[in-house]
């Protein structure tokens, strides 16, 4: 039996602000969301697609410099459907998922919306994975990942 | 190119709280009395306490106590000023060069992480040359104690 007498607390912050230069490839990828153009690179070597653009392939270890503009629809991996509020998230439930661009080598994290529910709790049957989604955009977009608002079933 | 995607800055912004819990309650309260207390567990000691032990995943046998005598294990010297990280209730940064040290209290099996401090100079170099591995060092205590990691102002080198 612990003897709560000695239980104390402490409180903290932890205020951290930070910056990440993009380089090309990032930088590329994020102006075309400006455009509502979600843009992946190609390996010249095992032809592998990535979503988002990045500047090297990680398997074959070769610079990427082929562009291509993908569809925007982008597909499932995998879920989470949030019911508490957490700071910097949307107000719940809200929905994280991976999806993955076309045929793409790497997948991302995005918001999914635009799902219809009486109950909170349906969420979780209703969002699939393998779903098909396609992009809603921010009306003022500034060359962030955020300028895609979240992705929403296609035939929502 | 516009510039304004190139750097990406953000922020994080966290509150938290943490509750100590008996083994760790029983620690912060004995710094309060200028005592490092620790518990064993068929002969491993550890300072600070822990609830249970690592090895035969039970609650130890019996509660230590030291004057918090140790060894550093390592260290690092810091010559940026921490921007956010803030102690318990305090807005405490430390002032730079400092230096961080990994220290083992005694014959502990773990240990803990504290400022080493009292050097006389503010010159890195100097620093480097009077820290090294394996040096002995001791508490210096605050003369205000509120049952907290910062009851330690700091290990001192033992001359
Ligand atoms: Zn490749």
């Amino acid at each position: 039996m612990q003897d709560i007498s000695y239980n104390k607390r402490f409180e903290y912050n932890w205020d951290v602000p930070f910056k990440v230069t993009l380089g090309e490839s990032y930088f590329r990828f994020l102006d075309g969301l400006k455009n509502k153009k979600i843009l992946g690179n190609i390996c010249p070597k095992c032809n592998g697609l990535h979503v988002p653009a990045r500047p090297f392939c990680d398997k074959c270890l070769v610079e990427i410099t082929k562009w291509y503009e993908t569809s925007g629809i982008v597909t499932i991996e995998s879920f989470s459907v949030t019911y508490v509020k957490f700071l910097g998230l949307p107000d719940p439930p809200h929905i994280t998922g991976i999806v993955r661009a076309e045929n793409a080598v790497t997948s991302f994290l995005h918001q999914i919306g635009g799902i219809p529910y009486d109950e909170p709790k349906e969420l979780d049957e209703k969002t699939k994975i393998g779903m098909k989604l396609k992009p809603v955009w921010a009306e003022k977009r500034i060359g962030d990942i955020q300028d895609i608002l979240y992705f929403t079933p296609v035939d929502a | 190119m516009s510039n304004n995607v190139i750097k990406k800055e953000w922020r994080f912004n966290f509150d938290f709280s943490v509750a100590s819990g008996e083994t760790y309650g029983r620690f912060f309260k004995g710094l309060n009395d200028k005592k490092i207390i620790g518990n064993i567990c068929n002969n491993r000691t550890f300072y600070p306490p822990k609830p249970f032990c690592d090895k035969t995943l039970k609650p130890p046998d019996a509660w230590l106590e030291c004057d918090g005598a140790g060894i550093v294990e390592a260290f690092t010297i810091c010559c940026e000023k921490s921007n956010g990280v803030k102690f318990s209730k305090t807005d405490k940064k430390p002032d730079v060069p400092y230096v961080l040290g990994v220290i083992k209290i005694k014959d502990s099996e773990h240990c803990i992480i504290h400022f080493i401090s009292g050097f006389e100079t503010k010159d890195v170099s100097e620093i480097a040359d009077k820290i090294e591995i394996g040096m002995k060092v001791k508490p210096v205590w605050a003369t205000k104690r509120e049952g907290e990691i910062l009851d330690i102002e700091y290990f001192e080198p033992v001359i």
